[in-house]
């Protein structure tokens, strides 16, 4: 399993973040030494009930024999004695009483080891090394816990039955201490040992915590920085379709500049000759409608060179600071007659002391005339074209926002990302050129503002954001 | 919270309970490790129906011993150390019981090949203990030391407790005659299998009433 990854905040010291690592450290030692000891102790068991049936199998009575307590012992006082602290390192590693049982555990089966082998000086060393092993837990009290249990045995055993312990049967009550003395004699530098080992555990523990708020105080910068960069890549990607796009409409409108010039002066003169000719017609005459025809068609072609220059000529115009709600109010004055031709209701709400914005009269007047014009032919049936100017701020960044919006049928989702293309159009052949909405989107970019798009059916809203000069 | 406690507290009863059986477990082990076989007092004087060859002017020492009992080899070893310390003090034999219907050489177990590779004992068999009733043995492990003159000295165990190697009273004991000619205790007690086929217990240590009556046993 991964371990959980360590997330420093202010209000946590290094000393209260070295004591949980401290403690943590200690958790896990104690369910390590726990689960070794209960190996330890099941193999004891087993080792017990082996000595004992090979070394002590039958006691006898002259001719006749039994099985030996020994077995009897091994079997099932030595079962008893390992199988409650095997079930506390297994089901109850942590509870503090865990390593205490165990301690008096493995000394409870050193003296039955000790009994099997007939009180031999050699198992006696099992005491000894069960009390290193015990030293692992790096805790005081657990070795005192074993400790208590050899100098209870020996002192229980030398008061109801000395002779067992020290061979004679009159003995002095403090005997037992000179047996407890070599136990003691072992603590002492168990104890040191445990003592100088949690030293170098809380340093490390220490260590490991700065360590970690460090490594916490660098990921954190990295994610900052990481986040940054992201938001810098983004915007460079956007700055970079941006140029795309602006050079696709540069090259576009000098390609249109270059057509409507050359056609501009054959179509004068095809317009030129139409009109006279059709001047001079006389009524019913055969030739009437073909002139008629070349004399619109050419009209037609003289309106759509027109928009090709006006296109063209959007990288060509000179900015000056100016009144957005003044350029808003001609434009609407130009569109008013085919607003009401179309039964559409023209609601203004211009914001009072807009600042001003650096822009060019003519192309934002071609804003909104271009969009108040989509938005007329969007209704049809007529309804109500919005035009709204308001001053919007964000997180310390504002700008001069105008909003265009009809109750048309809508723009479908899946041409909203084609419709700034040039020559994009969802007119009728002959009604529209595509180049109305192109040539909005690269007079406000020209203006250094941006324009989106939200449309549903019954609302339509282009929102376009211009600068504050201050912001420019 | 309240269901940890309820753990907690279940956990420190059973360790308790645990304990508490444990301990009487081990008291029952020891119980039965010290306590005494039958030791009853031999002949005071050489008994002239014993077969078992006797040095005038030459102390004797006896171990009568059954070859199974697995307590008996704490003895054994026992005299093995008594013989390193008092080399040619005493004329050494070792008896072991053997029962008549008892197929041939049931006795030369493991305990009679240590009883024979102790330098200057002599290891014999004893038929249905006939030696054994002639000193008045009733236990494995028992040692018996007659002077010279063929006067008792000395009458017990050389082990602790049963199977028990180690220092204790009766080893001491017999060193000290056989060197210094006095030792501070003359009888000790016997611990080991019953070389009657009889419990060789004083008490039945398997009736509870009994074994608990018997405390302290000093």
């Amino acid at each position: 399993m991964e371990p959980e990854r360590f997330h420093w905040d202010d209000t946590q010291s290094v000393e209260k973040r070295a004591a949980q690592i401290f403690k943590q450290h200690a958790e896990e030692l104690n369910l390590w030494i726990s689960q070794r000891f209960a190996i330890l102790m099941a193999l004891q068991w087993i080792m017990g009930i082996v000595f004992a049936v090979y070394v002590s199998p039958q006691t006898w009575a002259g001719s006749r024999s039994q099985i030996h307590i020994h077995v009897y012992a091994a079997i099932f006082l030595g079962g008893m004695i390992a199988s409650f602290p095997i079930f506390c390192a297994l089901y109850r590693s942590k509870h503090w009483l865990t390593p205490h049982v165990i301690a008096i555990g493995q000394m409870l089966a050193s003296a039955l080891l000790i009994h099997l082998t007939g009180g031999r000086i050699e198992t006696h060393f099992h005491v000894f090394g069960s009390l290193a092993f015990l030293a692992y837990y790096k805790d005081w009290k657990v070795i005192l816990s074993a400790t208590a249990v050899v100098a209870f045995d020996h002192a229980f055993r030398g008061i109801y039955w000395p002779e067992s312990v020290y061979g004679i049967t009159v003995v002095q009550p403090w005997r037992f201490l000179e047996h407890a003395g070599w136990v003691v004699f072992e603590d002492i530098f168990l104890l040191n040992s445990i003592a100088e080992g949690l030293k170098d555990v809380r340093r490390a523990a220490l260590r490991q915590a700065e360590l970690e708020i460090v490594n916490s105080l660098i990921e954190t910068k990295v994610q900052e920085r990481t986040t940054a960069l992201a938001l810098a890549n983004k915007k460079i990607s956007e700055n970079q379709k941006q140029l795309t796009q602006s050079e696709k409409m540069s090259a576009v409108g000098q390609l249109a500049a270059g057509v409507a010039h050359e056609i501009n002066n054959p179509l004068g003169i095809i317009l030129g000759f139409a009109q006279g000719l059709a001047q001079r017609l006389k009524a019913g005459d055969v030739l009437e409608v073909p002139i008629k025809s070349i004399e619109r068609e050419a009209l037609r072609c003289k309106n759509l060179v027109q928009d090709l220059l006006t296109f063209s000529r959007a990288y060509q115009q000179n900015q000056v600071p100016m009144d957005l709600n003044l350029a808003i109010e001609g434009s609407l004055s130009l569109i008013n007659a085919s607003s009401k031709m179309n039964s559409v209701e023209i609601h203004k709400d211009l914001g009072p002391s807009l600042p001003q914005i650096i822009g060019n009269l003519n192309q934002i007047q071609q804003i909104v005339i271009n969009l108040a014009n989509n938005a007329i032919d969007a209704m049809p049936k007529g309804g109500v074209l919005g035009v709204q100017t308001s001053v919007q701020s964000n997180d310390g960044y504002t700008w001069i926002q105008l909003i265009i919006s009809d109750t048309g049928k809508g723009i479908d989702k899946e041409i909203q990302s084609k419709i700034f293309d040039p020559f994009f159009t969802t007119k009728p052949v002959g009604k529209g050129t595509g180049l109305g909405l192109s040539l909005v989107y690269d007079i406000v970019k020209k203006h250094s503002g941006s324009i989106d798009l939200e449309s549903e059916p019954g609302l339509t809203r282009f929102r376009i954001k211009f600068p504050k000069i201050e912001n420019l | 919270m309240n269901t940890q406690k309820c753990s907690a507290k279940i956990l420190i009863l059973t360790t308790a309970l645990w304990l508490g059986l444990s301990g009487f477990g081990l008291w029952v082990l020891l119980k039965y490790q010290a306590a005494p076989g039958v030791s009853d007092l031999p002949p005071i004087a050489w008994p002239k129906e014993s077969a078992i060859p006797k040095i005038h002017g030459l102390a004797t020492l006896l171990l009568i011993a059954h070859p199974e009992c697995p307590c008996t080899a704490a003895s054994i070893e026992e005299l093995a150390w008594i013989m390193s310390r008092t080399p040619n003090k005493a004329r050494v034999h070792v008896l072991f019981f053997k029962p008549a219907a008892f197929p041939k050489d049931w006795e030369k177990g493991s305990l009679w090949s240590k009883a024979e590779a102790i330098p200057g004992v002599n290891v014999y068999c004893d038929v249905d203990g006939v030696e054994a009733k002639h000193f008045n043995v009733g236990t494995s492990g028992h040692a018996i030391l007659y002077d010279g003159q063929g006067h008792l000295l000395f009458s017990g165990g050389i082990t602790r407790a049963r199977g028990h190697s180690g220092s204790n009273a009766g080893r001491d004991a017999i060193v000290a005659l056989l060197t210094r000619g006095h030792a501070e205790y003359r009888r000790t007690n016997v611990f080991g299998c019953s070389l009657l086929n009889i419990s060789n217990q004083r008490k039945n240590i398997w009736n509870l009433k009994d074994f608990i009556g018997m405390i302290p046993n000093r």
